[in-house]
């Protein structure tokens, strides 16, 4: 037993700066998880199908270029396209799914894995450990949807050549922000389904593809969706007609912000709450 | 370093990339960002703009209201007109206008005015420039800031003498001198007069995206408007509805899948707002009375609908094409192209 | 001094299920077995001192502060969980590397601590191999060095030996041993009796969300009067060490063994009966002398069945 014996970890002088009397801080703590979820997070079977998804829009421009732009129809332009992916798929559609299926899943699958044990016997707190694994959520998304908004912007502008591509910038940039704001915003709501419900899979569906369609309705309802202030910071609207109808009202870009930046904030501080008064049991 | 953040850093990296290429493309290509349905070349358009009005020519010809109705201006009229056209100057409006917007600092009627169209769109420059100068009489040209600009001497109505000039390849500018040439100098040197305006800027950017036709106008136009309506007891009537000045105005159209106007006034308070409102319900409810001569009037009222929100009034009207059939008198069917409306 | 551990008439239930009932009790430095059936509480036991579980009445107490809402406490008590479960993909030095720095060290110290860590459980070799290669027995020794990397001074082992080969059982005994010598204060649960006999004298018999007993396994032993203790004697004349035995009052029964050479003599009062073997004994040629009740499983056995 001499080898071990000799192993021993180094005496209690070495934990001078840290102070063992408190938490670790928060940002270092956040930090710590962040780097942890993110190892589990990037590469897994999960994001290579969210990689698909998320990177089918790369896929048609590059078809778009080869075959179908010649048989655009007259009053639809490639950027129209563009606005298209944006607005109806990726914003939509895409992005909320993979909220859901990541978000949902943040503490769901530390509990399934009941590697949920490790974190919580561990000089955090809980908040710590959610935001960190929402930040890697959140990185993790990003790097999958940003680099194909880029990829689908230029495949699809440069059809003709690179004019007036520069008057479309602004569009992409604020694509892209509008792209975060999005990740930001169901992901905070599907953090607190998941921390709240043991199977958020299913009534997040109810909730994307039931719910969200309150934001047609004329008035005040839609003020009630996630959807209707994301649709209104998008600058361009699809082309085709019968989908007119579907983006509805455009509203006042602060008020998109505030309501988003609220909503963000008061879901992410549920979570939190519920998060740090929930005792995690695991069946033995 | 992990497989994890090799795939966080070549993300940063195509996105890092993408955006250093898109900004090389803003900084190479003159053309200037876009506020909501106005392209960057009307931003050289003079900051005393009070009103802007616009029509996507695309979706306007592509709609079933031009498939339906151009025909009732007469068969013939429609394809001569254009073919001669075509013919002197190469260019088709249905195929190759992309664009037309009205833009002013006064009521178009006005003693003064001072309009100015701009329209986009695909031109043979050479053979345009060369209609101008030889069907027109008396047509001077004369270059500001290295940019040719055609005067037409047409004084006939007291409005001046009228100008028409290319910004670039593809966007002409037409109306009063003056503000063609400013338009023409501002966009000569770069610059973006417009956006020093923004209170018609914001209303710009508030028109729904993708929208047939809209127009804005801010509280100097609206300021010309009536400030009164006749008493629904009819023209006989001695009294008169007070109407709550407007401080802006936001009007958004399309004509696909139906005929959808969409009207946003803001006036000074909520109880201005309200006022108004009862009055166009008032009017939409007139309306609805007559339906026993007119019943298709009763449709459509109930196709108008008003609401308020804080200082803003909303008028919301859709009108089907069915609809708008019933109360057309009868007239030839429509003409074999009348596209089908697809879901 | 305030005890490591501290359970004030503590409970704790789910619903209808009272899995800890009214327990009151301290831990203290060295090592402590926490022994029980499965479903008598151990787990709620250990898990209400490890934070993950608040007490629905009463208190629970670690280093003289609450165990459940004090994640600072986890700078010194480390705990050793039972299921199996790992974040699969990261080797062995990620995984403690990854613990280590949640708990707050610096990238220079998690390396140092992460090795020091795999060469007490003797997986140094394996650190770069992925943990979702690992057998059983290293996923079990993996689970310990993550208890023990930030050398906490309470240490909370649930079922430690599960999964282990004889040779490792004998290490993680002997470090769980050393540990105790250190003024640690380790609590090992477990059902298998042996397992804790081997590392402490010292237990907690808990049954059914109580505890039954709690000490030293003698001295639990020696408090049960009622029972009677048992005493196998080896002799090359079993025959006259019964004779010589049997007429003592205290004596409350005797039986040879089937080898012939032994007897075992029941006695309702051992001391005396120590006191007088010496004389019985002679000429008997006592060869050896052990006593059945001084192990766990009787006492357990007994307590349980009462």
């Amino acid at each position: 037993m001499s080898a071990s014996a000799a192993a021993r970890p180094p005496a209690p002088e070495s934990t001078a700066g840290r102070d063992t009397s408190r938490p670790v801080p928060f940002p270092r703590a956040a930090r710590a998880v962040f780097d942890l979820a993110l190892e589990g997070m990037v590469w897994s079977r999960r994001s290579l199908l969210m990689a698909i998804l998320l990177g089918l829009p790369i896929a048609f421009g590059l078809l778009f270029r080869g075959v179908i732009v010649s048989r655009l129809p007259p009053r639809m332009t490639a950027f129209d396209l563009y606005g298209f992916v944006i607005a109806i798929y990726y914003i939509r559609n895409a992005l909320p799914l993979a909220a859901l299926f990541y978000a949902t899943a943040l503490i769901a699958d530390e509990v399934d894995g009941r590697t949920i044990t490790y974190l919580l016997t561990r000089p955090v707190r809980r908040g710590a450990i959610l935001f960190g694994k929402f930040a890697a959520y959140l990185v993790t998304t990003a790097c999958l949807t940003l680099p194909a908004v880029v990829i689908t912007f230029f495949l699809l502008t440069t059809t003709r050549g690179w004019t007036g591509v520069g008057a479309r910038v602004p569009d992409l940039f604020r694509d892209l922000g509008v792209v975060v704001l999005t990740l930001l915003a169901y992901g905070a709501f599907f953090t607190l389904m998941g921390v709240l419900l043991r199977r958020p899979v299913i009534p997040g569906l109810l909730f994307l593809f039931v719910w969200e369609l309150v934001a047609n309705l004329p008035g005040y309802m839609p003020r009630l969706t996630i959807t209707a202030y994301l649709r209104s910071l998008i600058r361009h609207r699809p082309p085709d007609e019968g989908l007119a109808e579907i983006f509805g009202q455009v509203l006042p870009t602060a008020l998109c912000l505030e309501a988003l930046g609220a909503m963000i904030v008061v879901f992410l501080a549920a979570a939190l709450w519920i998060f740090a008064a929930r005792e995690y049991v695991l069946e033995q | 370093m992990t497989r994890s953040r090799t795939v966080v850093l070549g993300s940063a990296m195509i996105v890092g990339a993408g955006a250093l290429v898109a900004l090389g493309a803003i900084y190479l290509d003159p053309a200037r960002a876009a506020v909501g349905p106005l392209p960057p070349q009307a931003l050289s358009l003079p900051a005393g703009t009070r009103f802007v009005m616009g029509l996507d020519v695309k979706r306007f010809v592509a709609s079933p209201f031009y498939a339906r109705y151009s025909g009732a201006a007469g068969a013939s009229a429609r394809p001569q007109a254009f073919a001669e056209l075509e013919e002197k100057t190469g260019l088709n409006p249905e195929r190759d206008i992309d664009q037309v917007y009205v833009a002013g600092g006064q009521v178009p009627s006005g003693p003064r005015a001072d309009g100015l169209v701009v329209v986009t769109g695909r031109f043979d420059r050479y053979k345009v420039a060369r209609a101008i100068e030889t069907e027109h009489k008396g047509v001077t040209s004369k270059t500001v800031q290295g940019i040719t600009v055609y005067l037409f001497n047409e004084d006939r109505s007291g409005r001046g003498t009228g100008a028409a000039a290319f910004l670039d390849d593809s966007t002409i500018v037409l109306g009063a001198q003056s503000a063609v040439e400013q338009t023409v100098a501002a966009r000569a040197r770069g610059d973006v007069p417009l956006r020093n305006n923004t209170a018609l800027l914001s209303l710009i950017e508030s028109v729904k995206p993708g929208s047939t036709f809209w127009m804005v106008g801010d509280q100097t136009l609206l300021a010309n408007m009536p400030k009164s309506l006749p008493a629904p007891g009819g023209p006989g009537s001695s009294q008169s509805l007070e109407l709550p000045a407007l401080k802006s105005l936001v009007v958004t159209g399309d004509l696909d899948p139906q005929v959808s106007l969409d009207l946003t006034g803001e006036t000074g308070d909520e109880v201005a707002a309200k006022n108004l409102a009862d009055v166009v319900r008032g009017f939409v409810a007139l309306a609805s009375l007559q339906a026993n001569q007119k019943p298709e009037l009763k449709q459509l009222a109930s196709a108008v609908s008003v609401s308020t929100e804080a200082t803003r009034v909303h008028v919301a009207a859709r009108f089907p094409y069915e609809l708008l059939d019933s109360i057309q008198p009868r007239r030839a069917p429509a003409s074999a192209s009348q596209p089908s409306s697809t879901p | 001094m305030t005890a490591a551990l501290e359970y004030v008439r503590a409970s704790r239930w789910y619903g209808q299920v009272i899995a800890l009932n009214d327990v009151t009790t301290t831990v203290g430095p060295g090592v402590t077995g926490l022994l029980g059936p499965n479903g008598a509480g151990k787990s709620t036991f250990l898990k209400l001192a490890a934070g993950q579980l608040a007490p629905s009445q009463g208190e629970v107490r670690v280093l003289g502060k609450p165990a459940w809402g004090s994640p600072e406490l986890f700078h010194r008590v480390g705990t050793c969980p039972e299921p199996d479960a790992f974040w699969e993909n990261l080797t062995g030095q990620q995984f403690l590397m990854a613990l280590l720095r949640l708990t707050g060290f610096e990238e220079a110290e998690c390396v140092r601590r992460a090795q020091a860590a795999l060469e007490q459980v003797a997986l140094t070799e394996a650190r770069d191999r992925k943990i979702g290669g690992y057998s059983k027995g290293m996923r079990q020794r993996i689970k310990m060095a993550q208890a023990l990397a930030h050398d906490p001074d309470v240490l909370l082992l649930d079922e430690p030996l599960s999964g282990m080969d004889p040779v490792n059982r004998r290490r993680t005994v002997d470090l769980v041993k050393r540990l105790g010598r250190e003024g640690k204060t380790v609590l090992v649960s477990s059902h298998i009796l042996h397992e804790v006999e081997a590392m402490t004298r010292r237990v907690l018999l808990i049954h059914n969300g109580r505890i039954l007993a709690e000490g030293d396994v003698r001295e639990i032993r020696d408090l049960m009067d009622e029972h009677p203790h048992t005493v196998a004697l080896r002799a090359r004349d079993p025959r006259r060490l019964a004779q010589a035995v049997v007429g003592a009052p205290h004596v409350i029964s005797l039986s040879f063994g089937a080898e012939g050479e032994w007897v075992t003599v029941q006695t309702a009062r051992p001391d005396e009966f120590y006191a007088a073997l010496p004389e019985a004994a002679v000429g008997s040629g006592v060869t050896e002398m052990y006593s059945p009740d001084e192990n766990l499983e009787s006492v357990f056995r007994y307590l349980v069945a009462r």
